[in-house]
Order: C-alpha cells, then sequence, then structure tokens
C-alpha cells in the first residue's frame, strides 16, 4: 500500500515537474547569441616611407545576446547584450525596449528603452546583418562607431499610401547625451566636442524622425526610400544645436533563392553652429558650418553560398569640410551551410585629408568568422 | 439639378448596399485556392508567397505587412513552416487579425522525438510540415477554414457550406483517379530533394529513401551525395524528385551517376506551369511520377 502511494506521489511529482518544465520553457523568451571574430591586417600603423602590413590580429569582435519575447498579446520586448573583446571589457546593453504593437488609437506602434533610433537605413541594423565589415566612413564619423543609439520615446503610424504602397512615420524623443561623433582631429572616438559631453548637468533632449516608403517596384524587386532627420545639442555649453538631415534608399531585387542584388546609398547633411574662440569683449563667436557624407554600396549573390559587393565611401567631418575622408571596399561572404555560419572577407582603402597635413592611405584586410544560435529574428527587408 | 441629386442618392445607396468582402490573406497559394474554392466571389483572397518561391525562407516585407493590415484572416500552414510570419502579423498592426493554423487537426508525420537542435537541419518540433500535398488533408484544411469564415459571416454559412460539398466532390472523384494511377506504382523507391513529399509518398504508397540535403535545409555536401548515390545503386532507386525552388546542378549530376531519372515536382499551386489550381497541381506530380516510372 505504501509503495503504491509512494508511486502515485512520484507519478504527481514527475508529472507536476514536467508541467511545470513545460511552462516553463514555453514562457521562457527566445535567446540567440551572435559571436564575430576578426583576423585583421593594415599598412597605417607606420610612417608612409615604411609601409608594410601589419602582423595580423585576431580579435573578437563582439559576443551579442539577444533576449526577445512578448510581454502580452500587445507587447514585446528585446534586450541585446554586447561584450566586445575577449577580455575585461565590460557587459553593454545594446539596446532594451519594449514595443506596442497592437491596440493603440491610430494604430500606433511605440517603443520605450534604448535602442538604435530610426534615423537612415543602417542605423537600425546591427553589424552582423551588414554585407560589409566596416561602418560606412560617413556614418563613422557623423553618428559614431556606436550610432545613434540611445535612451527614449519612439511612435511610429502607417500613414495611407493605398494598397502597395507602404508608408510609415516614425518620431522621437531622446535623451540626447549618447549621440557621439567621431571628431578627425581630436583623433578620438565620440571625444570631440558632441553631445556625448555629458559633463553639464542640463538636460536637452534631441529629436529625431523617418519617413520611409517601400514599393514594390517589380514581381522580384522592391524599393525602399528613407528621409531623416535628427536635432540636439551638441555643445551643452554653449548651448549649440546641431540639425542633421539623411536621405537613404535600398533596392533588392530576387528573383530566386540563388541570386539577390542588394543596391543601397546614404547621404547625410550636416548643419550646425560653432563656436570659434571669444572677441575682444569676451563673447563668443558663433559660425554656422554645414558638412556632409555618403555611401553607396552593392552586393550580388550569386549561388546559395557566395556574395560578392563593392562601397564606396565620401564623406567631410561634422567640424570641418577640410577634413575629409573618402575610401572603398570590395568584399566576399561565404555561408558554407546556412547563415548560422558565415566567413566574410574584405579589402578597404581609405585615405584622410587633413589641412596642412598629408594625405594619408591605409590599406585594411580583414576576414571575419561569425556565428549564431537560437532563433534571432531576421531584419525585415 | 434634381438629376445630380438622383444621382448622388443612387451612388450613396450603392455603396452602402455593396458590402464589404471579407479578406483573407493565406501563407501559400495552395491555402489561398482553397479559400477561394469555400468562399468564391464573397471574400477577396490573396497569398503572400508565390508558387515559386521556398515557403521556408520568406524575407519580412513591409508590403506584406499591408496587405495583412486590412485582413480579416491570416491562414497559415502552421507547424512552424511560417516562421517568418510573425513579424508580418505583427507589423500589420491589425489587431483584430484572426490567425487560422490548418494544421490543428491533421495527422502530423515525422514528429521528432527528443530535444531538437540545429543539429538536426532545419528540422520542425511540430513535424513535417508538408501536410496540403496529402490530398486526403484538403478536407481538413477546408474544415478549418470553414469554420473560422462561418463564424466570421454567419449569414453566408449555408453558401459556404455549398461549396465545400461542390469542391469535396471533386476532390473525392479526382482522389479515386489518382489512386488508380498511383496504384502501380506501389512500393516505388525515390529521392527527392528535402522532406516536401512525405505526406503524398504515404498517401500512394511510395518510399522516400533520402534526400539531397543531408539534413532539411542543408545545402548537399559532397560526402552526402557520394552516400547518397550508393544507397540508390543499393536499392534500385530510379527518380530524383526536385521541387520547384532548389538548384537542378547536384540532383541532375547524383541522377546521372546513380543512373536514375531527374523529375521536376511541384509543392504549390502555381510553382511550375500547368499548375494553376490544387487538381492540376496534384494532376502534375502524379504525371511526372508516372512518366519517370514508366521510362525508367
Amino acid at each position: 500500500m505504501k509503495t503504491s502511494h509512494a508511486i502515485v506521489l512520484l507519478s504527481c511529482f514527475v508529472a507536476g515537474s514536467s508541467v511545470s518544465a513545460h511552462a516553463q520553457s514555453v514562457f521562457n523568451p527566445d535567446i540567440s547569441i551572435i559571436s564575430r571574430f576578426r583576423f585583421e591586417s593594415n599598412d597605417g600603423q607606420k610612417l608612409p616611407e615604411e609601409r608594410a602590413f601589419s602582423k595580423p590580429e585576431f580579435t573578437f569582435e563582439e559576443f551579442e545576446v539577444a533576449i526577445q519575447s512578448y510581454l502580452n498579446p500587445y507587447a514585446r520586448a528585446d534586450v541585446f547584450l554586447a561584450k566586445g573583446g575577449a577580455g575585461e571589457e565590460p557587459i553593454e546593453i545594446e539596446e532594451a525596449y519594449a514595443t506596442f504593437l497592437k491596440g493603440l488609437p491610430l494604430d500606433l506602434n511605440i517603443r520605450i528603452g534604448k535602442y538604435l533610433t530610426e534615423f537612415g537605413k543602417l542605423n537600425t541594423m546591427h553589424p552582423h546583418s551588414w554585407s560589409f565589415l566596416s561602418k560606412p566612413l560617413s556614418l563613422q564619423r557623423f553618428l559614431g562607431e556606436e550610432g545613434i543609439n540611445d535612451l527614449g520615446i519612439s511612435a511610429s503610424i502607417l500613414i495611407p499610401a493605398g494598397d502597395v504602397v507602404y508608408a510609415k512615420l516614425t518620431a522621437d524623443v531622446l535623451r540626447g547625451h549618447t549621440i557621439g561623433t567621431l571628431d578627425p582631429t581630436s583623433h578620438t572616438q565620440g571625444g570631440g566636442v558632441g553631445m556625448i559631453d555629458t559633463a553639464s548637468s542640463e538636460v536637452f533632449y534631441a529629436n529625431s524622425g523617418r519617413l520611409m516608403v517601400f514599393v514594390p517596384v517589380s514581381e522580384n524587386g522592391d524599393l525602399e526610400l528613407g528621409v531623416s532627420g535628427l536635432t540636439g545639442i551638441h555643445d551643452p555649453y554653449a548651448r549649440l544645436r546641431f540639425t542633421y538631415a539623411n536621405i537613404d534608399f535600398k533596392y533588392k531585387w530576387k528573383p530566386n533563392a540563388y541570386t539577390s542584388l542588394v543596391l543601397q546609398g546614404e547621404a547625410l547633411f550636416n548643419h550646425r553652429k560653432i563656436s570659434r574662440g571669444t572677441d575682444i569683449r569676451g563673447r563668443t563667436i558663433l559660425q554656422s558650418f554645414s558638412s556632409q557624407g555618403f555611401y553607396l554600396y552593392g552586393n550580388l549573390q550569386f549561388n546559395k553560398v557566395f556574395t560578392v559587393g563593392g562601397r564606396f565611401d565620401w564623406t567631410q567631418s561634422p567640424y570641418s569640410t577640410h577634413e575629409k575622408a573618402q575610401g572603398g571596399a570590395v568584399f566576399v561572404g561565404f555561408y558554407p551551410v546556412e547563415e548560422t555560419a558565415a566567413f566574410r572577407l574584405q579589402y578597404e582603402h581609405v585615405r584622410t585629408t587633413s589641412p596642412g597635413a598629408a594625405t594619408i592611405g591605409v590599406n585594411t584586410i580583414s576576414l571575419q568568422f561569425m556565428f549564431s544560435m537560437g532563433p534571432h529574428k531576421a531584419h525585415p527587408f | 439639378m434634381k438629376r445630380i441629386m438622383f444621382l448622388i442618392v443612387l451612388a450613396t445607396a450603392y455603396a452602402f448596399a455593396a458590402e464589404p468582402k471579407i479578406k483573407v490573406v493565406t501563407s501559400l497559394s495552395d491555402l489561398a485556392i482553397l479559400t477561394k474554392a469555400i468562399g468564391g466571389e464573397r471574400l477577396e483572397v490573396e497569398a503572400l508567397v508565390r508558387g515559386s518561391q521556398n515557403p521556408h525562407y520568406i524575407e519580412v516585407k513591409p508590403s506584406y505587412m499591408l496587405k495583412l493590415k486590412s485582413a480579416n484572416l491570416f491562414v497559415a500552414v502552421g507547424m512552424q513552416l511560417e516562421l517568418w510570419a510573425q513579424q508580418i502579423i505583427d507589423g500589420s498592426r491589425n489587431p483584430n487579425l484572426i490567425i487560422i493554423d490548418c494544421s490543428k487537426n491533421v495527422k502530423k508525420l515525422e514528429v521528432p522525438t527528443g530535444k531538437v537542435d540545429a543539429g538536426m537541419g532545419d528540422v520542425h518540433p511540430q513535424g513535417n510540415p508538408h501536410y496540403w500535398l496529402d490530398p486526403e488533408n484538403v478536407r481538413v484544411i477546408l474544415d478549418e477554414i470553414l469554420q473560422h469564415l462561418v463564424k466570421l459571416s454567419p449569414a453566408d454559412a449555408e453558401y459556404f457550406r455549398a461549396n465545400v460539398a461542390e469542391f469535396t466532390k471533386r476532390l473525392d472523384a479526382k482522389r479515386a483517379e489518382w489512386s488508380a494511377l498511383m496504384a502501380p506504382l506501389k512500393g516505388l523507391k525515390l529521392v527527392t530533394y528535402h522532406s516536401s513529399f512525405s505526406y503524398f509518398a504515404e498517401r500512394y504508397g511510395l518510399a522516400v529513401v533520402g534526400y539531397v540535403e543531408p539534413k532539411p535545409g542543408i545545402p548537399p555536401s559532397p560526402s552526402h551525395t557520394a552516400e547518397l548515390i550508393r544507397l540508390m545503386r543499393s536499392s534500385g532507386v530510379k527518380i530524383v524528385g526536385v521541387e520547384q525552388y532548389f538548384e537542378e546542378k547536384t540532383p541532375q549530376q547524383i541522377a546521372n551517376t546513380a543512373g536514375a531519372r531527374l523529375v521536376r515536382l511541384c509543392t504549390s499551386v502555381g510553382g511550375r506551369e500547368g499548375t494553376d489550381d490544387y487538381f492540376k497541381l496534384i494532376d502534375y506530380n502524379i504525371r511526372a511520377i508516372v512518366s519517370a516510372a514508366k521510362d525508367s
């Protein structure tokens, strides 16, 4: 009798455990991991007359963990943690946001948290989904290495444009502190006079917006066009404002599973007030300043496992029209099994011009390997 | 003036009288054809995936979200075939969208036991989702869609049921014809590129002994190809069936080396010429297999 009771109890316990385990697995968020490793050499570390490629360096580029789940039938949350390097670099919250997808007036979508802002086309895409290995020069200089990735709130609305054209308007209010720019004169990333300078305790919000239009142009071809704007304070002490405007396009032609062609480009226009010292009465001399940059790239998938592409970059500096950089890259992608493992090879040439200095050209060869585990969702179009 | 007023009143009355149609978006063209068979002119039906596309890998396009935005129903195969669909559903911002999973009452094949991971390829944890290629399962699909349509528009219930009855009658006649054609081939061994024809093969007593893919969704490797050729030779396989969206080069090499014949099969309505509806789709596949079996 006792034995049978024990069996019943044990059965109940086992059944209970399995129900609990099932419930746990059902309600657990999706977890994905993407790791990128790089083997790289360049010839820019020595004086021009001593040019030689450096000994290739093996680096752990980034380890990204994506945790994604629905919160309820109306909202979902996405968290991306990232760690660059294999040493003691900190784990950073790359993105952490909730999106309210349904049930709001006017079919609004609201996003709250820390996220890559919809400014241009490439800014919202994580580097593993790029066709190339390096960020376009214009985006490096104007948006910084991390892009526009800030705390904020975003609202988007679909604009009625018929049954074929998809039009979406997104507007963001951002904390405005973490938008860094690369100032070539300071030789630091995000270390120039930019919004990353948070020594001022005053809060200056930044505002961003994007209008995108998606048009299927043929049975196998689609075109996306976008216009974006961003404005904020870049010098909190002098309260100097900057404004970026950006236009972007992406065309993709995919006639079958083994062939596709992507053409994409963005042009960014910068306008800002810059302090040029003080006059004899001690008043700040302000100067209005404009500069710009753009990139264009194409990527062709010509069979199941290989892609090949090229990119052209040209940009000025956020603070000077004389600080220029231009370059080009060619890249090959090899996806031997699926997109869960990829090898990408890139050759890049960048020429940088500074006032009063000789133009410097740097060649870089990079080989990247990356793998992904788990159900990380594909980036839409 | 009176005439203008009359025309305005007439136009307004017409606008109110013409009831908006139920809008249905399906994932596959096969489901669109079956939904149209039930709803006739009282539905507006559109498929996201063309018959020539591989339904496992569909790009998440904003234009698909737009289609779902104004839809009443989204009809899906289910069993995780349309892993891409959730992003499109979310992007549609349509809180009233009803999602129909047609696999609910299907007797599922190849349901994996134990832990499923990527080492098994793109295996579907809930089983093989290509069940619509068994004509017997069409009844289950029709029933699932019918139930939802009746709930959505009870006034049209009789019309929908009559259409289902008519379609089923035609299907029964074709099923008898297809069974008769396939009966002599019972036990026929073949190889396919992907496991798309498991339900079809089970219905007609065919034996799919191997796949060009080493694992679902994994491109063929030289070692697997060599192993497959050995298997085909030793088992006397004379047919290599290739779905419409796969490349032909590797399966053709396999067929040539193993002394077999390559047959282009079709998994979805509109995927190849002459497959404009469900009956023609099954006709096409049966004709292709019967003809290849005769020649080999």
